[in-house]
């Protein structure tokens, strides 16, 4: 499946400045596997080193966040834009 | 210096951190550079808390409330995506401290940092404490490459003609 990537500034320097990559793949985790295949320098910035997503990092299909998905097994179909935007957290 | 606020955004960010107490308020400035000469623009964007939601469908994951942390609605997250897309980027990250000081925590830290490395490295990280329902303090924070940490930094706001450090 074709789907859009849109990589947040944070990032770019792992994808030569690229804000969108168009990546084919048939569930999340695909596409992950996917990216990190093609970008080097994204392993460990979206996932951690045993493949789970980073707590600070949001993953979202057609705008819907993937925890209300079905994680990274959710499936994806042509022309599904996908958005990698860390997560902007914190506390006392 | 450069300001980081102008007087009205810190008046702006002031008073939503008053409006939302007790819960801790949060939100963005983003600015996009005019070609030559011109005005930079500049959209402060305040966004919603969604901590409390978090905490009450995963309170192991999210032990906090809105009280102590905050979490950027995925909207604003994705309204900020949209922005960086028309070529913003994000300046200032603001959150509130309820009946605390306005200091850079450890959960701050933490959360700003991706694999160790700043994840908004030209950002400026602002917290107004709030206490009993009253500002108490303003202070800015930043990451310092030199340091590899975050240090906190004069809070310069633009009042004009006339350029002031703010508590």
């Amino acid at each position: 499946m074709a789907v859009s990537v849109y990589i947040p500034t944070p990032f770019r320097r792992a994808t030569a400045n690229a804000a969108r990559v168009d990546v084919d793949a048939a569930d999340v985790k695909e596409l992950l596997d996917a990216l990190e295949g093609r970008f080097e320098g994204l392993r460990g910035l979206v996932r951690d080193a045993s493949g789970q997503l980073h707590h600070h990092v949001n993953l979202y299909v057609n705008g819907e966040e993937i925890g209300a998905l079905q994680g990274p097994a959710t499936r994806l179909k042509d022309g599904d834009e996908i958005s990698i935007i860390p997560a902007l957290a914190g506390g006392a | 210096m450069t300001p980081i606020l102008t007087a009205e955004e810190l008046d702006t960010i002031q008073r939503h951190a008053r409006a939302d107490y007790p819960s801790e308020a949060c939100g963005v400035l983003l600015v996009r550079s005019g070609a030559l000469g011109d005005v930079a623009e500049r959209r402060l964007l305040a966004c919603r808390n969604i901590q409390d939601e978090l905490h009450a469908k995963d309170p192991e994951r999210f032990p906090r409330t809105a009280r102590t942390a905050y979490y950027i609605a995925h909207a604003d997250l994705l309204e900020i995506g949209r922005r960086e897309g028309e070529g913003f980027e994000v300046r200032v990250i603001y959150h509130s401290h309820i009946d605390a000081g306005a200091y850079f925590s450890e959960t701050d830290r933490r959360n700003a940092l991706v694999d160790g490395s700043p994840t908004y490295p030209q950002a400026t990280y602002v917290v107004v404490a709030v206490a009993d329902g009253r500002v108490a303090e303003t202070r800015a924070h930043r990451f310092s490459a030199e340091g590899q940490t975050f240090v906190e930094i004069p809070l310069v706001v633009d009042k004009g003609s006339v350029r002031t450090e703010s508590r």
